[in-house]
């Protein structure tokens, strides 16, 4: 299903609105309003009873007819909303965590809401006027707004939108510090928006199209919540290594995982594609591998996530099929696993394992400080297509 | 979970391949009896399985035993060449390492299994240096030829085992067989004396074989005999579907060949291979042709008797994208015929396409979404 290339309001608004004209406006569609209780969340499937324990949820499908948010609880058969859109990232509310939100993928026009003890249920709300979505977003630390990354299609300024995460209207417009901008996440500080900013100027009407590869500039900026100020800023020593996903540690250790546009560059050079970011430090620490391992990566890593208790970082790569994890203590290299297709990765909420999901339906789980993995653990569901990214809450009764 | 239907039902049966559309299921063998005109279309396991056991055999494990073959008559030319070194030894040796080189280019496409079974060290670098970041090592072999003439090193079978992937397979060879350490002239009068001159250079040239030896009957047994220890032959896994890394093996030979054909073209391959053992009968062009020989042959089969990947998709609707494909090994075979390394490579280009879209699509096979459309 193609999105249509035009923002779904009145096309005078757009993202330079004024702080007044921002807050009187309501991001939350009719549309959103009318679809509780009816259409897209009235599909879901397998409605888990179960609404205590461990929940993996991720953005699935294969074709439009499918497009989904969905979870499995405790590892058992899995709940589908259908979405209409293609989604990418999610985020789950601090304080409410089984309210969980989904953005739609790059060029994206829309975000689904989902509470998950109530499936068939569901919001959803529109991407800024103006803007649209990039796929990925996350919410305040006492749960009160929820942080989008959106471009304004005019001028291809990557923005961060601040929403009201109740009624999902667009209460202010930051500058991201970058262009294209993608994933984002709140620092442990709770003052903090890290945020990767791929590099890539794209424009709807051209879809995924990159615009900009000669003079593309991928940044790791950080930006005040409150104030929207961009604090720091930090590039790579690869110009075409554009950052797109990336990962906090409890003490604010960064992991990003970048995508090379090979393409754009002069040499055919392995070039890491994982790099941290640590606390008090002014520039980016690649992360090295013997050469033929990088150049299993073709370029291109999809999820990065840490695990707390063991220290070890994963970054994923479906064009590699493979996962590498390295430990953001000491910078190297731990371990590696060959999974077709791998793009989702999460930690368990014991921390004990990383959890791993494909496309083909297929969920697999690594011992998170051996990195073994544990075959009797494997799952597949035929009918699920895991997409880019794996998220884990849990939740109490 | 979906209503089970019967195809759906042989598709889990069958673990090589994903859901297949009715269409392509509704075929018939020839090798059930009878000619292809007057069989009827039936559906059964045995005939799916069949056609993909024929073609694993027919393409795969063959190319794979073809290439052990080959590199264990190099070896006997390198043998009895290095036992008395004259003209017509040296002769035969070069041309059998030429005919080595084309199998290789025939087995290439297939990089996976026991060609590729490590993400680190891979056996396939350790045969072609050259595959896995188009680079070329010419210099670095012409050094390391240098030292070891030299040297003490005793030149044994731990010895080149120890080298690493840039020191040693196929380019090694060709760097000591066409032409001289010294002044790198590849006229074979001056390679000969050279040989002649520094029995040493036979040891490097046997202990070089030897190395070869053991990747590509390490290769060959993997398909044939068994794979990492398993006890069970590559070849049993892959039609069984049971591959390490969770893809299908229909998967894992479209993405394989696709990987092939863009690195062709990325990597210029054509301009960049087999340059110092050009003569008027072989130079890299030969190659190419062997390469798309063997590419073609995967989708045709290679005798009547055999159910192609090309039927399949023509019994499934999707003759189009047949034709489309055939189109574009024609342009390439064109393209070698008129030796136009721009109008190959963009050939091979197209033929990636197929390989991505046209040839999975067809066969209703899914090559992964964060793969082939990620973020």
């Amino acid at each position: 299903m193609k999105q249509d290339s035009t923002p779904r309001l009145a096309p005078h608004l757009n993202c330079r609105l004024n702080r007044r004209q921002l807050l009187q406006l309501s991001g939350v569609s009719a549309l959103g309003l009318a679809t509780l209780g009816s259409g897209l969340g009235a599909a879901a499937r397998h409605s888990n009873q179960h609404s205590n324990g461990e929940i993996w949820f991720s953005a699935q499908g294969n074709k439009a007819s499918e497009y989904s948010l969905s979870w499995l609880t405790n590892g058992a058969e899995p709940t589908t909303v259908l979405s209409g859109f293609r989604g990418h990232g999610a985020a789950s509310d601090p304080v409410n965590p089984h309210r969980l939100v989904m953005f739609a993928r790059r060029p994206g026009w829309q975000g689904l809401v989902v509470d998950v003890t109530t499936p068939d249920r569901v919001q959803t709300f529109d991407a800024a006027p103006g803007c649209f979505m990039h796929g990925h977003g996350c919410f305040s630390a006492d749960g009160q707004w929820l942080f989008s990354t959106e471009s304004d299609i005019d001028s291809g300024i990557g923005k961060i939108v601040v929403r009201n995460s109740r009624t999902f209207a667009v209460e202010q417009l930051f500058d991201s510090g970058g262009i294209g901008p993608h994933d984002m996440a709140l620092m442990p500080d709770g003052r903090h928006l890290v945020v990767a900013n791929g590099g890539l100027l794209t424009h709807p009407k051209s879809g995924r199209k990159v615009l900009n590869l000669s003079s593309m500039r991928s940044t790791l900026s950080y930006v005040n919540v409150a104030s929207g100020q961009l604090v720091e800023e930090l590039t790579l020593p690869y110009d075409k290594a554009s950052i797109r996903h990336l990962d906090v540690a409890p003490d604010g250790t960064v992991a990003i995982a970048t995508q090379l546009q090979r393409a754009a560059m002069k040499h055919e050079e392995a070039v890491p594609l994982a790099a941290l970011h640590r606390p008090g430090s002014h520039e980016l620490t690649p992360l090295s591998s013997p050469e033929p391992l990088l150049a299993q990566f073709n370029d291109y890593m999809g999820s990065v996530r840490i695990n707390p208790h063991t220290g070890l970082a994963g970054f994923t790569s479906p064009r590699g099929n493979l996962v590498g994890f390295w430990d953001i203590h000491t910078a190297e290299l731990a371990g590696y696993h060959p999974f077709f297709d791998v793009c989702g990765l999460t930690v368990s909420a014991d921390q004990q394992h990383f959890v791993l999901s494909n496309s083909a339906g297929e969920i697999r789980q690594l011992n998170a400080r051996t990195l073994q993995e544990q075959p009797h653990l494997r799952q597949r569901f035929d009918d699920m297509h895991w997409d880019n990214h794996l998220f884990t809450i849990s939740l109490m009764s | 979970m979906r209503e089970d239907t019967p195809t759906r039902a042989l598709q889990r049966r069958s673990g090589w391949q994903q859901p297949v559309s009715i269409g392509i299921l509704a075929l018939t063998l020839a090798a059930c009896g009878g000619t292809r005109e007057n069989d009827q279309a039936t559906l059964s396991q045995g005939s799916l399985d069949l056609a993909f056991e024929q073609l694993t055999d027919a393409t795969l494990v063959a190319d794979a035993t073809r290439m052990a073959t080959e590199t264990e008559t190099l070896n006997r030319h390198i043998n009895s060449f290095c036992a008395s070194p004259d003209a017509a030894g040296l002769t035969q040796a070069q041309g059998q390492w030429q005919i080595l080189a084309s199998a290789w280019q025939q087995l290439l496409p297939y990089n996976f299994g026991p060609l590729n079974d490590d993400l680190v060290f891979p056996t396939f670098q350790n045969i072609d240096s050259y595959r896995p970041r188009g680079r070329d090592y010419t210099e670095t072999v012409r050094t390391e030829i240098d030292d070891l003439l030299v040297s003490d090193d005793v030149l044994s079978a731990d010895y080149f085992a120890s080298r690493n992937f840039n020191r040693v397979g196929l380019l090694a060879l060709e760097v000591a067989l066409f032409e001289t350490a010294a002044e790198q002239d590849t006229d074979a009068t001056a390679v000969l004396n050279e040989f002649v001159a520094q029995t040493r250079k036979c040891e490097l040239l046997t202990g070089l074989g030897g190395a070869l030896e053991r990747q590509t009957d390490k290769v060959r047994d993997g398909w044939t005999v068994t794979y990492k220890d398993t006890g069970k032959s590559y070849r049993t896994q892959f039609l069984s579907g049971e591959l390490d890394d969770g893809s299908t093996s229909l998967v894992a030979l479209l993405t394989s060949v696709q990987s092939y054909l863009d690195y062709l073209q990325q990597r210029d391959v054509v301009s960049n291979v087999a340059r110092i053992s050009a003569s008027d009968s072989f130079d890299s062009w030969t190659l190419m042709t062997a390469a798309i020989n063997s590419i073609s042959d995967l989708l045709e089969g290679t005798t009547d008797e055999q159910v192609s990947l090309f039927e399949l998709m023509i019994s499934g609707g999707n003759a189009t994208a047949v034709e489309t494909v055939r189109a574009n090994l024609q342009q390439a075979r064109d393209a070698i015929a008129n030796r136009d390394a721009t109008s190959f490579n963009a050939s091979a280009a197209a033929l990636d396409g197929n390989f991505k879209r046209d040839i999975p699509d067809s066969l209703d096979v899914s090559l992964g979404i964060n793969f082939s459309d990620g973020d």
